[in-house]
This record gives structure tokens, sequence and C-alpha cells, in this order.
């Protein structure tokens, strides 16, 4: 490409490049822009018949509902275990692969399986585990004669559900902390091995800092993930599950099916809202720990 | 600033896209519905189109009846045809001997002639079928009668057209039987259990009336070719091949170039017309059966029928071409609409022409949907009988049907009116899951009789498809999300109403009703209206209700209502009694449906968003009912329950009330003595009488329709006198209006009447048949009157079915039935997932 002395772009070089732009431009515009833009005028009005402004009256409602409430305490709860562990396990596990140990291969195409096994085929796996009449029950049965759990249907669903999370999670986030971690670079870890830092020191005070902007995005991608685990809890426990599975999704699709899209909105608008904050908060971390490396 | 300002961008969009991602991952049936939304829009007659006055004016038909003849009215007429420009109608004459008469007249009506062929005393009329040279073809049906035996019909009954002649389902083909009257003094009997509606089983076979029924195994088919000149062809014997057993019974009969075709079971056989014989049989695939075969506008034959994949377990209508040159079945042919809603005939100007309850449609094949021609609502007919028909052009048709009042058999045209000469109105559009023939009647009188307004039925069943029977349902609901209101809307039970109303959906029909002069004036049932409605809102209309109650002796269970299951376990072990009768004959899975369907609001409370299903009442609940049968055996079936209710064999009766005279049934007839509504166990509630309001409609306003004026003209008339004072006597249930009501209630205080020969007024005795004795069942007193009135003005419960909370119970349940599970168990779960579920929708 042509560029004009003193980096300035010529006006054919602008349109040529908004031409490009553009058809991103027009989809997110339009594909997810725009709509935001509806659901926040929905969220306002009284209903999609009458469409009366109602001010927030939609978000006290939604507040107030406790169903909403408790798909909001779910899914905190299960996001606040299932990421920072999907976190650090992964990145364990990738130090773990990069150190010197046999079978490094095998172990990473092992814990990437879960990514190629359908939804439908783990729903099923998970089923035939945690069923009432299941291998977990017959396993604690027999060892330590427990009586039977129906384990997706009590108070201890979510660790069954984490366990999924993380089989299924895990391997692609090694992935990127094993890239992240070969691109540490080795001089600065000598000079801190010269200078008798222990390793902790040196995860810690070189490689994590050279890891924050993946942390960061493994962190934002775990917590996205870990609202889509609804997928795999609908599958397994349809619209309306045992309460401690029940999640925002949950919410927000039943809502959908009952026509309520005043509620549906002002649930949609909330979480975005909070979502903004946990993001705008991993944002705030990244800058201040990476702050360095960028700048290297 | 400006990195800070990328950054808050990023954030916003990293969030919005978040958000995006997890509204994809939604449900099947969003898309659905949105795509139905869409869809809808482009529908002809959707009520997003909230057809105008235009559009209705070209669906317009004229309906003229051919004069009925005196040969006709001997004549049960079962087949038509048009054939080379003249119409073919047939069917079999019951004069003095029996024959197969056959009508045929030019297109406009004129020139008609009439044929008799005849046929011998055990013969019946199959099917008839004309070629385009006059030939007439008839399956000949030659029955063997034999005396009719008790057991014969497996639950003992006779159906319900015995007296006459007619036709029972079997494994073998129907089964013939005919009843014969024997003397004067049997058809005053007929008289009188038609009166009182009570032909039951018990009465049938008495020596009064000789039955016979025809023996299947011999009996044969013939198929009977005449020539144009009425000489017979041939006649020649059809017989069920090696290894189909049986009767040979044909389902369908046409005449096609290259053949005579005849279905049964799963096969077709071609006939030669020439001489009868067999040409051709193919058979359909294993698992198929043929339910219909129809010939289209080219002569191409279709066979359809249900379809069963063991494998996927799934079924559903498949129509394949029928190659005629080589006897074998072509790929699978796409029939436009729904094959369960539609009758399918011969087009002219279409390949096919479809019928519905409600109007006439042309379609092509493989041409998408089907185009509506003809609706029987804007053509102000109330009852079109579209079940035979034939197509002498796009605009004009010709039916078989009955005379609404008289009864009588009549051939009628359908001829399209010029829009222009139709009167301009004002259309409303009333929304309705399945139309049915009480609102029907009541849309076409209101058409008939308003000139400013007219109402457009927009009926969503007809979007149902052979594999989804929500699909209607489901297009409503995206029509009502994305603003295409109706005006009117029938409501159902498979409605979210609740949901409805909680959006402002629905008008408050309140002023209305008090600025109504002739209305206010009125004295209501207030509570059953009250019952449906909310907040002090009127925003349903109930034109008649009926009521679902468990009825015991007053002896067993005192005279105030409230079951509780402890009372009924209590009462069961005293006397011993086998729990597969303690209600009469109910399996478990009968007895769960019905404690939910009509039990299930004493769990529930909607407006604090609590349930209570794991509380002590429930476990015992599932308990109780885990002790009923999963399946009864043929001999249960065969016991004559109604006489364990009098002997104590059965504890209590679920009752349908729908007249003083059912209260009076159940406490002389069914009990013998005082009885009790004690309705369905309570769950512990206070003021909980169990006893359900079931209504038979209920009609709404919408909130946006800007015709509302001519919306409550036509939803008032449900509340008038003129027709409260019909529905005893039309529908069978209670009305809504107190005036009514007293009149049922003075009715039923006399004795039952019949006309005699000189069309004198004759008073008789009713009576019912328990365990082959004859009880009277005296007139109602004064006394029992009033504290029936009282009863019915004591309720307040509405049965109510919601989908979710039956199939959560229901899954969780089966594991406790089962043995796997203890009900406690399955009641913690129910009540965490029914609590979410209220929780959601409170």
């Amino acid at each position: 490409m042509r560029i004009r002395k003193g980096g300035k772009r010529t006006r054919y070089q602008r349109l040529a490049g908004w031409g490009f732009l553009t058809p991103s431009i027009v989809g997110v515009l339009l594909f997810f822009v725009a709509p935001f833009f509806v659901v926040a005028y929905y969220s306002l009005i009284n209903n999609v018949i009458q469409r009366k402004f109602v001010g927030f009256d939609n978000f006290a409602r939604v507040l107030k509902n406790n169903a909403f409430r408790l798909a909001a305490l779910n899914t905190l709860k299960f996001s606040a275990i299932a990421v920072p562990l999907a976190v650090v396990l992964s990145l364990l596990l990738a130090m773990v692969l990069l150190s010197r140990i046999p079978y490094k291969s095998q172990f990473r195409s092992f814990f990437l399986s879960p990514l190629m096994v359908p939804v439908a085929s783990v729903v099923l796996i998970w089923q035939i585990l945690f069923n009432y009449n299941g291998l977990v029950n017959s396993i604690t049965g027999a060892l330590f004669h427990l009586d039977k759990v129906d384990w997706l249907k009590s108070p201890h669903a979510q660790v069954a559900i984490i366990a999924l999370f993380l089989w299924k999670n895990l391997g692609y986030n090694m992935i990127l902390f094993m890239a992240a971690l070969s691109s540490v670079p080795e001089d600065l870890i000598e000079v801190a091995r010269l200078e008798g830092a222990t390793e902790f020191q040196i995860f810690r005070i070189v490689k994590l800092r050279y890891l924050s902007s993946t942390a960061l995005f493994v962190t934002i991608m775990s917590l996205i993930n870990s609202f889509k685990v609804f997928r795999e809890i609908y599958l397994m426990t349809g619209d309306y599950p045992y309460d401690s599975l029940y999640m925002l999704q949950h919410f927000m699709n039943n809502t959908f099916q009952s026509l309520d899209y005043q509620r549906l909105s002002s649930a949609a608008i909330i979480m975005s809202a909070v979502m903004i904050v946990i993001i705008g908060v991993l944002f705030l971390a990244e800058d201040r720990f990476g702050r360095d490396v960028d700048n290297v | 600033m400006k990195k800070q300002i990328r950054r808050l961008l990023i954030l916003t969009l990293a969030a919005v896209m978040a958000l995006s991602s997890l509204a994809a991952c939604g449900k099947k049936k969003k898309e659905e519905a949105s795509a139905g939304a869409q869809q809808s829009a482009q529908a002809p007659g959707g009520a997003s189109a909230q057809a105008s006055s235009d559009e209705m004016k070209n669906y317009v038909y004229r309906v003229e009846d051919l004069p009925v003849t005196e040969e006709m009215e001997e004549t049960s007429i079962d087949f038509i045809q048009y054939v080379d420009g003249r119409i073919y109608a047939a069917g079999a004459g019951y004069g003095e001997s029996p024959v197969l008469r056959v009508f045929n007249f030019a297109e406009d009506g004129s020139d008609l002639q009439t044929k008799e062929y005849p046929l011998a005393e055990t013969d019946s009329v199959g099917h008839v079928a004309f070629d385009e040279e006059g030939n007439v073809y008839m399956l000949r049906i030659e029955y063997a009668w034999e005396p009719y035996e008790e057991d014969v019909p497996a639950d003992g009954e006779l159906p319900e057209d015995a007296a006459g002649s007619g036709m029972i389902g079997g494994a073998d083909g129907p089964t013939q039987i005919l009843v014969t009257e024997a003397s004067d003094e049997a058809q005053t009997e007929e008289v009188l259990a038609e009166e009182t509606q009570e032909a039951s089983a018990q009465e049938a076979p008495e020596a009064a009336e000789e039955v016979y029924v025809a023996n299947s195994d011999e009996t044969t088919v013939y198929l009977t070719a005449y020539g144009p000149d009425g000489a017979q062809k041939y006649d020649v014997k059809l017989e069920a091949e090696e290894g189909e057993e049986g009767y040979y019974w044909v389902s369908n009969f046409v005449c096609a170039d290259g053949g005579l075709v005849a279905s049964n079971n799963d096969t077709l056989r071609v006939y030669n017309p020439a001489d009868g014989s067999l040409i051709k049989k193919v058979k359909m695939k294993e698992g198929s059966s043929i339910d219909r075969v129809v010939v289209t506008k080219d002569g191409t034959v279709l066979a359809g029928g249900y379809s069963w994949n063991q494998a996927t377990g799934e079924g559903g209508m498949e129509f394949k071409k029928l190659n005629m040159k080589d006897g074998s079945f072509g790929e699978e042919v796409q029939l436009p609409g729904n094959a369960w809603r539609y009758n399918y005939f011969t087009g002219t100007d279409y390949d096919l022409i479809l019928t519905d309850e409600i109007g006439i449609y042309g379609a092509n094949l493989g041409g998408g949907e089907p185009e509506k021609l003809m609706d029987a609502i804007a053509s102000d007919i109330a009852e079109p009988n579209f079940y035979r028909l034939c197509s002498i052009s796009r605009d004009r048709f010709v039916t078989i049907g009955w005379d609404e009042e008289s009864g009588q058999q009549k051939i009628s045209f359908y001829t399209k009116v010029d829009p222009s000469q139709v009167k301009d109105k004002v259309v409303l559009t009333m929304a309705t899951s399945y139309i049915g023939w009480r609102t029907k009647r009541a849309v076409v009188n209101f058409n008939k009789t308003n000139d400013t307004y007219r109402i457009n039925i927009n009926d969503y069943s007809r979007f149902n498809t052979d594999t989804d029977y929500e699909a209607g349902m489901t297009r409503l609901n995206a029509d009502l999300a994305s603003g295409n209101i109706p005006d009117l809307l029938e409501l159902s039970e498979d409605m979210p109403i609740q949901s409805y109303m909680a959006k402002g959906l629905f008008e408050d029909l309140t002023p209305y009703f008090k600025d109504d002069a002739e209305l206010s004036a009125n004295q209501y049932l207030t509570n059953v209206l009250d019952a449906y409605n909310r907040g002090g809102s009127m925003y349903q209309i109930i034109p008649s209700f009926t009521v679902r109650t468990l009825i015991g002796k007053t002896s067993d269970f005192g005279p105030e209502p409230g079951l509780t299951v402890d009372r009924l376990e209590t009462l069961q072990r005293e006397r011993n009694i086998d729990y597969k009768y303690l209600t009469g004959l109910t399996t478990r899975e009968w007895m769960l449906y019905m404690m939910l369907i009509f039990g299930n609001d004493s769990y529930v409370d909607w407006e604090s968003g609590r349930c209570s299903y794991d509380s002590p009442e429930f476990i015992s609940l599932l308990e109780f009912i885990r002790k009923f049968p999963a399946e009864l055996t043929e001999e249960d079936y065969n016991e004559d329950t109604y006489s364990f209710f009098r002997s104590g064999r059965s504890l209590i009766e679920s009752a349908y009330l729908s007249s003083f005279n059912d209260y009076m049934m159940e406490r002389y007839g069914t009990f013998g003595t005082d009885i009790t509504m004690v309705g369905y166990p309570n769950g512990g509630a206070k003021d909980y009488s169990g006893s359900m309001i079931n209504a038979n409609r209920r009609y709404a306003m919408s909130s946006t329709s800007v015709n509302q004026e001519g919306a409550w003209q036509f939803l008032r008339t449900f509340l008038t006198k003129d027709y409260q004072d019909q529905i005893p006597e039309q529908e069978g249930a209670f009305p809504v209006l107190m005036s009514t009501l007293e009149k049922m209630a003075q009715d039923a205080q006399k004795k039952p009447t019949y006309k005699d020969e000189n069309g004198a007024d004759v008073e008789y005795n009713q009576t019912w048949w328990v365990d082959g004795h004859e009880i009277e069942i005296p007139p109602m007193t004064r006394d029992e009157a009033d504290r029936f009135i009282s009863y019915l003005k004591s309720l307040t419960a509405t049965s109510s079915y919601d989908v979710n909370i039956m199939n959560i119970i229901q899954e969780e349940v089966t594991p406790v039935f089962e043995g796997q599970k203890p009900a406690s168990e399955a009641a913690r779960i129910i009540q965490s997932r029914v609590g979410v579920y209220i929780n959601e929708n409170s």
C-alpha cells in the first residue's frame, strides 16, 4: 500500500478502509447495537401492546422477582467458583505440560479432546454418571455405603455442572496459557535465576506479568462460557431444573417463552450492566498488572 | 481521554456481544416463534392482516340447494363426482326394496336424471365411482347377519346410532349392527330413552328389540359395474388374499385412468374396469397404512396414510404417487396443508380442492400454502358440509349436506358472489386456537343481524402441522407479541391467559357491562364470572359452565365439602376396598391426572408465589395414587361399576355436572342416598371446596382494538337472556344468568315429557338401570333445587391445566410409582422445580 510522506493516508485509502469496514460496522449495528437499544426501549415501556412509558418499574419488578434473584445468585455462585478454577487449573496444567514430563503430547490431546465431543454426548455421559441410578451413586454406594443422591436434582447439583464445565473448558484455556508461557522471554528468566530468584518469584514477578493479558482473555472467555453452561443444564434438566441449577439464562428463556418482553429486557439490561462492571474491573486489573509489560 | 473512550466503547461492545451470544442459545421454539411472526404477516387471512372488508368479500359464496325429490328423500347419498360436465351423486335407496340410486344433473342443476340399480336385502353400498363413458362402478357389500350376542361389543354397549344400522370398528374391519324395532311399545320406549338421554346398554339387549350383527368373516364384497344403459356388466367377488384374514374392507375407491383403485389397510389394488379383474396390487412400506386416496386434476392417483417409524419413534402423513403403468409407488409427494385437517378432492382449476370446517381451498402439488377460495363465515354459513364435495370450477362447487333444521339430506351448489355485490361492513377479527360450532354459530348470527360490523374468525389450528400440533398456538403468540392483535379472542386452556391478562392484552369490560342497560339489570352468577377474572376487572366473558367434583355418600363424608386423602384411606382400610374400585374404575395414571387437574390449585398460591408440594398432604397423595393399578384388565372393564357406589364397593365418583338432572341421577341413581359434593382433596387448604368451575367457552376483547364498540356488541350477545335461555338445551351446561338457572331449577321439579302422536306433552317417569334394576329418578324438590343453586353459587375455584406443572410432576413421580424413589424425595424435587416455575410467573 502506498503511503504519503508524513504517514498521512490519501482520501482514496480512507475510503477504501471505510469500504472494508462498512459490512462489519453495519452487521454489528444491525445485529448487536440496534437490538440492544430495542431491548433498552422495551425495558422502559409497560407492554408491547400499549407501549406506555413506565420508567424503571420493570427493573423494580425484575429485582423483586424471587426467580430472578435465585437465578442471579446461582449464576454468580457458579461463575465465582467455576471461572477462577478454570483459570487457575488450566494455568497449572499448562505449566505442567511445559515442564519436562513424559507423554506431553498425549496429555495435551487428552485435555483437548472434550472440545471435540458434541454437547448431546456430553449431556448423555453426565446423565449416566449423575443419574439417581447412575455410576456415581453405584460407586459411592458400593465403596462407602452412602445413600443414593439425585445429583442433578439436589442442592449439590452445581458440583456436577462445575465438573462438566472444567472438563469441557480446561483444554482450550490450557493451550492459550501454554502459548503465552512460551512467549515469556527466556533471557529475563535466566537473569532472574542468576540473581537468585526462586521459581515462585520468577513465576509471580516475571511470568505472571507476561501472562496478564492472556489471563484476562481466558477469564473473560471463561466468564462467557460460564453463562453458556445453561445449554448443558437445559438439555439435562429442562426448562425448570432443581432450584440450585436455575440460571439467568433459564429466567431469560422462560420469560421469552411467556412473552414477557419487558421483564426479559429489564433482566438483560441489568445483566449487561453487571457484565460491563465485571469486564471493566478485569480491564483495570490487567491495565495495572500488565502495564509494564505493555511498555516493554 | 481518547484511550479511555476507546476502552469504554470496547467494554460496551464486549458486553453487548456477550449478551447476544447468550441470547443465541435459545430454544428451537423461539426460532419458530419469530419465524411464525414473519410468516403470519404474509399468510392470507392471518390475524396480523386484520382482514379487511374488501379481502373478505373475495371469499363470499352463495348457497343454493337442489330441490329435494321424493327419491332423494329415500336415499342416503354418500358419493358425488363431477364427470364430463355433469354431476353424479349416488347412494343406497331405502324405499320398498333396496337399490343403488344414482342422480345426475347438469352444472346449473337442471336436467336431473335418476337411475336405480337393484340390490338384495342383505346388500349395502360400499363405494361408488363413475367414469366419463357413463359407467357406474359399485362396491357391493353382502352382509351375513347373525343374532346379536351380548358380548359382541367389548364394553357391552351399543353404539349411539344403534336404532337403525351403523358401523363398529374392529380389527378385521367394521361390524354392522342392525336393530329392528319389534313393536309400538318398543318404539315408545325408544322415544323415552331419547328424551331422557338414557339409551343405555342395559336397555339395548331387551327382548323388545331384535338385534342382528353382521358376521365379518362371512361378509363379502363385490365389484359391480353397470353400463350407460343401466345394464349390469359384471359382478365380481373381491377376496381378501391368503394371509389377509377377515373381511375385505375397502376404505377408498376411485376411478382413474387405467383402472379402478381400491385401498385396504396398507395395500392398493387396481382393477380392470372392463371386467373387474385384479390388475395390480401395490403395498405401502411396512408400518404404513392407506387412509386417503385422491385423484388430482390430471388423473394422478395419490395414496396417503400414517407412517410410523419404529426406530425413530416418529410418524406422520405420507402421500405417494401411484404409477398406474407398472403398479408401483413413486416418490413421496408433499401435499399442501395439514393432512389431518383437510379433506382432499379432485380439482378442476387446481390439482386438488381442500376443505376444512370453515372453508374451501385450492392447491397445487408442490405449490406451498393452499389458496383460500371460500370462507364459510364470510358467506354467513354456520355449519357448512364440506365432507363430500366436487368441484365444477374454482367459483362453483357441489356438496352433499344436511339441512340444519330438518336434518334432511340435500345437494347444494356453492357459487362465488361478485365481491362488488357484497355489502360493506367494518370487519373485526376473532382469533381462536380451534373454532367450535357454538362460536361459529354465534359469529354467523351476529354477522347476519348486525348492519355495521361483521366478524371474521382466524382459526389458528390451520397452522398446525402433522408433526407440530402446537404450531398454531406458537403462531398466535408470535402474532400477539409482534403487535398483530385481533379485536376478539376465544380463549382456550392452551393459551397463557394469565400472562395475556398481565400484559394488558384484554380490555376491562366492566364499564361496557355497567353502561349496558339490558345486561346491568340482570342478575348473574357473579362467582363464576369473577372466578375467571382478576383484580376486580372483567376481562373475560363466560357464557356457560359445568362443574367437576368428587361425589360421595353423606353418611361417609359428612355434609360439608373438603375431602382428605386420610379420610379416603381410612374408609378404604375399614371396608377393605380394592383401590382400583375406590373411585369407580381407575388406573394410577388417571387418578394422578384427576388429582392434578382438579386439585392442583390447593397446592399453589400464585399471589404469594408459594407452593406446598413438599407438604405431608401431597406426599400422602402420591403414596395414595401409587396404590392404584398401573393398568386394568379386560375383566375389570366388563364390571358394572355403576352399581359399586350403591353397594359400597366404590366410595367416590368423579362427576361432571352440567344440569340439575345430573345431580338427581347421582343422588337417586348412582348412590341412592344423600350425597355430598366433597370435591377434590384440598391439600389442607382452608376455604377450598374442591369443586371446580369449568367454563365451556371464554371470550375477551383486545385492549388495542379500534372497534371496541363493535367487539362489545358481539360479546354482549352471550350474556343476553335470549342466548342464555338456549344454553341448557343447546349446550347442556349451566348458564350464568340467574333467571335462566332458576328456570332450569323449575323444570327439574317437573316430570319429563314426550310428545304423543297428537303433539300433546305426555309425562313419564325418568328411570335409571343399576345392576339390572330399574330405579325411578323423581323430580327435584324445591329444597333440593335451592341447595343445589347455593352449591353453584359457592364455587370459586376453576379447573386449571398448567402444562409445565403437570410435566414436572409426571416426570418426578414416575420413579416413585416404579418403586425406585420414595415419595418424599420426589415431593422435595417437585417443590423445588415447581417453586421456581411459580416464582417466575407470579
